[in-house]
């Protein structure tokens, strides 16, 4: 385009669209004015509601095997850091195995139904038979099956969260700009070109919805199926904490539940926003 | 100035042959007729509009060209073969209304595309990607992604993506239809000098009159419900064409030619002559 200059493109971009989205990448400080503008108010409540229970706690007088105060719990959790921390570990690591599972199965059965309606008017209502079952009414029966050890409480949070990442990868995966499907076509792209140069990338941001919600579904299940048969992990630190009355260390193992849900939910946002770098959702400041 | 129907005035074989297409669609309601009886040749190197008010069936007659979707009757020939050989061969490029780019690939990358798909039957070119992208004026934004260009800078990229593996027809779907004004006619004469250069059979629909009789040799005016080719106007104005074009008196009297064709003034087949 000998006839247009340089200047006149750059002018025409800058027209078009505002410099926020031209800074995109060079956005560090940004990034960062973000966090500090998110977790100032946050910290600002949580700190709020602490002194709230504290005070109340203390004022009331209420007993320690009732509900202990913010200050012991937090002495409890730092008393025996490692303690939460190896058991958490458990409950992460059952939970993250049961993620990969259940999300690479779903994706799996998302790829076949979003091929073939008939897989999916055959399928989907059996995921939704999976989905409407409440997990705890299967989780005893699981224990029978696979045993003790680890492998029942991973298929209770794989079971828990297969079905989001299944609707979604079906919807995401059909989600494609009908203009570059219809490109793909006219070139004769195979199906497989179609869905890997296509389909997968635009069903991103259907999957880290998903994932948004699964993965902290991922914890529960693990923790229920703990429940069940109390060896090791957070869950089972409940139970028999609960049947001492050991409130702080209930509630130590309450907040270290939470802690882990933050960090997984906070680890899915910034994976999200490396991925989704392209896409609307990215382009308003959020986590 | 003269009205005809169907056959190209250049020498040398059809280029494009569409015979005798219609289509219909089934809707819950009736039995649509989107397109009746279209016989069309298009020649080597010709530039031709099909101009339509909207919903008389152009779009449908591009993808039928373009093997996306089958006619009810008729048949289309690209080079003698089928669209779907023809789409095998890579010997079609499109370019829609939307620029359809790949939102999470680079300009280069969306160049790219169509070289990675069906790599077995990419014959050696000597498009190179850089070629492409000084061909539509975006060698600086090679790295940038779709979202940080204007919509005229996208449709170029599209434009480029669509030209990347050297097809010998191109198939343009109203593809300045969700520009500005502005931008419109830069990409007018952007095009033009584009096709000038490469050498295309291009087909164009379009709904802009202007557009039509601007960058065409020959324009197929389609009546619409049921799109049927009222009739085929040669565009006789003197090529390169620049800028200025559209304000000189042959211009007009093209203009308000085709204006009154579109509202059925002019009888099907009328000769006319300035």
């Amino acid at each position: 385009m000998e006839q247009i200059s340089v200047d006149e493109i750059v002018q025409e971009i800058r027209a078009a669209y505002p410099s926020k989205r031209l800074a995109l990448h060079g956005g560090r400080f940004r990034i960062l004015g973000l966090a500090v503008s998110y977790v100032i108010p946050s910290a600002f409540a949580l700190v709020l509601a602490a002194i709230g229970w504290q005070v109340w706690v203390r004022f009331k007088d209420i007993p320690i095997y009732i509900l202990p105060a913010p200050s012991d719990v937090l002495s409890r959790l730092w008393g025996d850091l490692g303690f939460f921390a190896r058991e958490g570990a458990v409950t992460l690591g059952e939970a993250m195995a049961g993620f990969v599972l259940g999300a690479g199965v779903a994706l799996f059965g998302a790829t076949l139904m979003a091929h073939s309606r008939f897989l999916e008017r055959s399928l989907l209502p059996l995921a939704v038979l999976v989905k409407v079952t409440p997990i705890v009414a299967v989780a005893p029966l699981l224990v029978i099956w696979f045993g003790f050890g680890v492998m029942p409480k991973i298929f209770i949070a794989a079971l828990i969260t297969f079905f989001p990442s299944l609707v979604n990868g079906v919807t995401g995966f059909r989600s494609v700009n009908p203009g570059a499907l219809d490109f793909l076509r006219s070139l004769r792209a195979s199906r497989r070109e179609v869905f890997l140069l296509l389909r997968v990338p635009s069903a991103m941001p259907y999957l880290f919805a998903a994932f948004r919600v699964s993965i902290p579904l991922s914890v529960i299940g693990a923790v229920v199926g703990e429940w069940f048969t109390a060896d090791r992990g957070l869950g089972s630190v409940i139970i028999v904490a609960h049947s001492n009355l050991d409130m702080p260390t209930l509630f130590g193992a309450i907040f270290t539940l939470a802690f882990i849900g933050i960090g997984l939910t906070l680890l899915v946002s910034l994976i999200e926003r490396r991925v989704l770098f392209w896409h609307e959702s990215s382009f308003m400041g959020r986590w | 100035m003269t009205l005809h129907n169907g056959s190209f005035r250049a020498n040398g074989e059809a280029h494009l042959s569409i015979a005798q297409v219609s289509k219909g669609f089934v809707t819950p309601q009736e039995e649509l007729i989107a397109l009746q009886d279209i016989t069309l040749e298009v020649g080597r190197g010709e530039f031709i509009s099909i101009l339509g008010p909207s919903g008389c069936g152009k779009s449908t007659l591009l993808r039928i060209i373009g093997g996306l979707l089958e006619p009810t009757s008729g048949s289309v020939a690209v080079n003698g073969r089928s669209p779907r050989e023809a789409q095998a061969d890579k010997a079609l490029g499109f370019v829609f209304q939307e620029p359809s780019l790949l939102p999470w690939r680079t300009v280069v990358d969306n160049i790219c595309l169509p070289l990675e798909v069906n790599n077995r039957h990419h014959r050696d070119t000597r498009y190179t990607t850089e070629g492409m992208l000084s061909l539509v004026g975006l060698g600086r934004f090679r790295n940038y992604y779709p979202f940080q260009l204007s919509g005229g800078m996208q449709q170029r990229v599209a434009l480029a993506r669509a030209l990347a593996f050297d097809p010998a027809l191109l198939l343009m779907d109203e593809p300045f239809g969700a520009l500005d004004e502005i931008t419109r006619a830069t990409m007018r004469y952007e095009l033009l000098r584009i096709w000038d250069r490469e050498k295309k059979t291009v087909v164009f629909v379009t709904h802009s009159i202007i557009e039509a009789i601007i960058l065409s040799d020959r324009v197929a005016v389609l009546s619409s419900q049921p799109g049927r080719i009222k009739t085929v106007v040669d565009i006789n104005l003197p090529r390169p064409r620049s800028e200025g074009l559209e304000r000189g008196e042959a211009f007009l009297d093209y203009s308000n030619l085709l204006h009154s064709l579109l509202m059925g003034g002019v009888k099907n087949g009328a000769n006319f002559s300035r």
